[in-house]
């Protein structure tokens, strides 16, 4: 086979997986425009309530903890059957004596859990933490969230439904005016939870658990072999292990929860990339598992699950298709079926790029905003960092060879820190 | 007018270039505008504070009616926003109208109003009030028990310190709530109950034998697959015999029928239905995308979650002290339905007489 047979086939190839990304996208919103919004958990209010552990693992969070852990303690879930475990896992600020401080100040309730050693990282200290807990649920939530009152019976609520192994809510930024990438990621936050992770929750596919404020059937975990350790996206690996042993992930839109988006370039950089590998780790580890399909899941949540973990290797394929398209153009050599590849690379080009945009300005007008929607044009800007960060992430060894370090990536937190007793 | 024909090639360039820069930078000038002056860069107002609590109106309004003297022993003759309040008593009743209310009014004593009234704005009974015959109202605060006569209609939300009763006919449009109880006669439709107990009279739900009456069979559901410690799941249909026991918790991708007097010490998914027939106790709490049916005489304590609909005939959903959660689009209870916690029914909820 020479280059250019190569080039052709490469390139149709590319045109092919982004076309089918694309269809995902457009299908996806319009099933939110026009589709029946599916949340059979959401009016769950009177209920024996399960006992819960909500844990908060913190990696020198001290700018921010002390918010997260105010807003559950104020929580209406019944006392007796609610603790909350921050973890402090080796930070070197204040973070260790802020939890002791609660401990102190809400015996019985705040049971911190501290560690000194062993494999950094959140998925290892909560696998440690979880160890020494009991407790039906466990919630997870990072240290800078700001959960509402209600919102731990919302996240419990799916776990009366026995196949639910974990559970969604949704993340909203608090810190959105601040700069232009405040605003960027508020919108790329509603296109992902309003338009994304609801239409699978609608179309009965794999809505994602995400990391935080979210939870999972201790018994389910127990079933699917606990947390990996080594895994660089704990949220991801967990998710997809579930599915496969046939546990349900549940996506509540109306479980909502800020948070404090990256607020520096550099710290979203590391955020994607950090994504992208964890990712791209499980697209290695449970691509064949998946096709394979040995629990006999159903062929559309297979291939939403493949979808799902392939999104971040999207970058690489249209890098992948420039290239082809390059050579086969320089090489004097149009692609074969030439009016056809023209038609498809143009039609992507006028449809398909846009159909993330579609997405998030269908969830602006699902939320009720009306004027942040003008700032559309910029989430350019925000794609191309998005797309060369991921890229950069996708030729890292991390990304699919065995045995890397796991180590805490931190996203820098830059909320004024609040000393104790101060609202 | 620029003769083209004279620009230089440069020239010719450069306006080519400024019209093209021009051409993109145009959707950019909204966004810059909104970047340069935010009209809209506060965060989602996400976390509501009504979500889940339904007695979030009726809280806020008292607190209002405390602020504005509703309450109180006297009547004031106008809110601080102007708005008009009528009171109601016996010796100074509202008259017959056709025309609808719209003054906030206040219930003194226990004297009904009119038949067919139609309140347009809230209404404060101070004592138990029984209610005529076609009353229209927007929102009820009952500061103790309430009667809604035969085919009353509540628009917004109803709340009652005791008991609340709604005579046959009754539409509880949007939320009833009561801190004993909630008696509800057939023919009577609402969208969000909630109290200690929540009943359809005419008939008395039969308890379960709280006691193993027989020696029971243990059942596991087979074939299966393991999920766990007593957590199975099947392919297909389930049924569990009459008389037969199963501890642990099952998911079904068929329906799922549960036999006359078996009892379940777990919980139950069924892709399609759940059937439960007469003196069955489930321990846990039943979750189907299709139809629910709770049989007479059976118990089942945890929550009823459909994507369709429930019926529940004279049985116990939840207990005393241990509330529960009813919530489907479609709900309809029948005699001797009783729910000790809410009802949510997203689309209909209705008492009939029996299932049609």
């Amino acid at each position: 086979m020479n280059i250019l047979m190569a080039a052709n086939i490469g390139l149709w190839f590319c045109i092919v997986v982004l076309a089918i990304y694309t269809v995902r996208h457009y299908f996806f919103t319009l099933n939110r425009l026009f589709g029946r919004h599916r949340q059979p958990f959401v009016d769950v209010i009177q209920a024996n309530w399960p006992s819960l552990v909500v844990f908060v693992p913190a990696h020198n969070e001290s700018k921010v903890v002390r918010d997260s852990l105010d807003a559950l303690l104020a929580c209406d879930y019944p006392e007796d059957r609610f603790t909350i475990v921050p973890i402090d896992d080796r930070s070197v600020d204040d973070t260790r004596a802020i939890l002791l401080e609660y401990a102190a100040a809400y015996p019985g309730r705040v049971k911190p859990f501290l560690r000194d050693g062993g494999i950094p990282g959140k998925a290892a200290a909560l696998a440690e933490a979880m160890n020494e807990h009991d407790g039906e649920i466990a919630l997870v939530f990072d240290a800078d969230y700001i959960p509402g009152v209600r919102l731990l019976k919302q996240l419990v609520a799916p776990f009366f439904d026995p196949e639910v192994g974990a559970v969604m809510g949704r993340v909203v930024p608090l810190n959105v005016g601040l700069s232009l990438l405040t605003r960027l990621l508020d919108l790329e936050r509603a296109g992902g939870y309003q338009v994304d992770q609801q239409a699978r929750m609608n179309l009965r596919l794999v809505p994602q658990y995400g990391g935080t404020v979210g939870g999972v059937r201790r018994a389910a975990l127990a079933q699917v072999g606990g947390w990996n350790v080594d895994s660089l996206a704990e949220d991801t690996d967990l998710t997809v292990r579930l599915v496969l042993n046939g546990w349900d992930v549940v996506y509540q839109n109306r479980s909502e929860c800020y948070e404090e988006v990256p607020e520096t370039w550099e710290s979203r950089i590391r955020q994607i990339k950090r994504w992208a590998k964890g990712h791209n780790q499980a697209l290695r580890r449970y691509l064949g598992a998946l096709i394979r399909n040995r629990r006999g899941l159903p062929l559309i949540q297979v291939l939403d699950g493949v979808l799902l973990l392939g999104v971040f290797v999207v970058p690489l394929v249209l890098l992948l298709g420039w290239i082809c398209t390059l050579t086969l153009f320089y090489a004097g050599s149009p692609p074969s079926w030439g009016r056809v590849t023209i038609l498809a690379i143009s039609s992507f080009n006028t449809v398909g790029n846009f159909a993330a945009f579609f997405q998030v300005a269908a969830a602006s007008r699902l939320d009720g905003s009306r004027e942040r929607i003008r700032m559309l044009p910029f989430l350019f800007l925000g794609f191309l960092v998005s797309t060369l960060s991921v890229g950069r992430a996708a030729m890292s060894r991390a990304s699919w060879l065995r045995g890397q370090p796991v180590q805490w990536q931190k996203t820098e937190r830059h909320r004024a820190t609040r000393s104790a007793g101060t609202p | 007018m620029i003769d083209l024909n004279t620009l230089s090639p440069i020239a010719a360039f450069a306006l080519l270039l400024g019209a093209l820069l021009l051409w993109l930078f145009l959707p950019l000038i909204p966004a810059i505008m909104e970047l340069i002056r935010p009209r809209d860069a506060t965060p989602l107002n996400a976390v509501g504070n009504d979500a889940g609590r339904l007695t979030y109106f009726a809280d806020s309004f008292t607190q209002f009616a405390t602020r504005e003297g509703l309450l109180g022993m006297t009547v004031p003759a106008r809110l601080s926003d102007g708005t008009r309040v009528r009171a109601h008593a016996h010796n100074a009743p509202l008259a017959a109208s056709d025309q609808p209310v719209t003054d906030i009014v206040v219930l003194l004593d226990r004297e009904p109003l009119p038949e067919n009234t139609v309140l347009e704005s809230e209404c404060v009974a101070r004592y138990s009030t029984q209610g005529s015959a076609g009353v229209t109202y927007r929102a009820l605060l009952g500061q103790e028990d309430v009667l809604l006569g035969r085919n009353s209609t509540i628009l917004r939300w109803v709340h009652a310190r005791g008991h609340l009763v709604a005579e046959t006919g009754t539409r509880l449009i949007g939320r009833a709530t009561a801190d004993d109880s909630i008696t509800l006669a057939t023919n009577v439709s609402f969208d969000r109950l909630e109290s200690g107990v929540v009943r359809v009279s005419g008939d008395v739900a039969q308890e379960p034998p709280a006691m193993a009456t027989v020696t029971r069979r243990d059942f596991v559901p087979e074939p299966a697959v393991s999920m766990g410690p007593n957590y199975w799941r099947v392919a297909g249909d389930l049924t569990i015999p009459a008389g037969a026991q199963l501890t642990g918790s099952v998911i079904a991708t068929g329906s799922i029928f549960v036999r006359e007097g078996a009892r379940v010490n777990g919980s139950m998914k069924a892709y399609r239905e759940i059937r439960i027939e007469k003196g069955v106790v489930v321990s846990g709490s039943c979750t189907a995308r299709g139809r629910i049916d709770i049989g007479a005489g059976s118990r089942v304590s945890g929550p009823l979650i459909s994507e369709t609909d429930i019926y529940v005939r004279s049985a116990l959903v939840g207990a005393a002290g241990k509330l529960t959660t009813v919530t489907a689009p479609v709900v309809r209870l029948m005699p001797g339905a009783t729910v000790y916690g809410a009802i949510m029914a997203a689309e209909s909820g209705l008492t009939i007489r029996s299932v049609p």
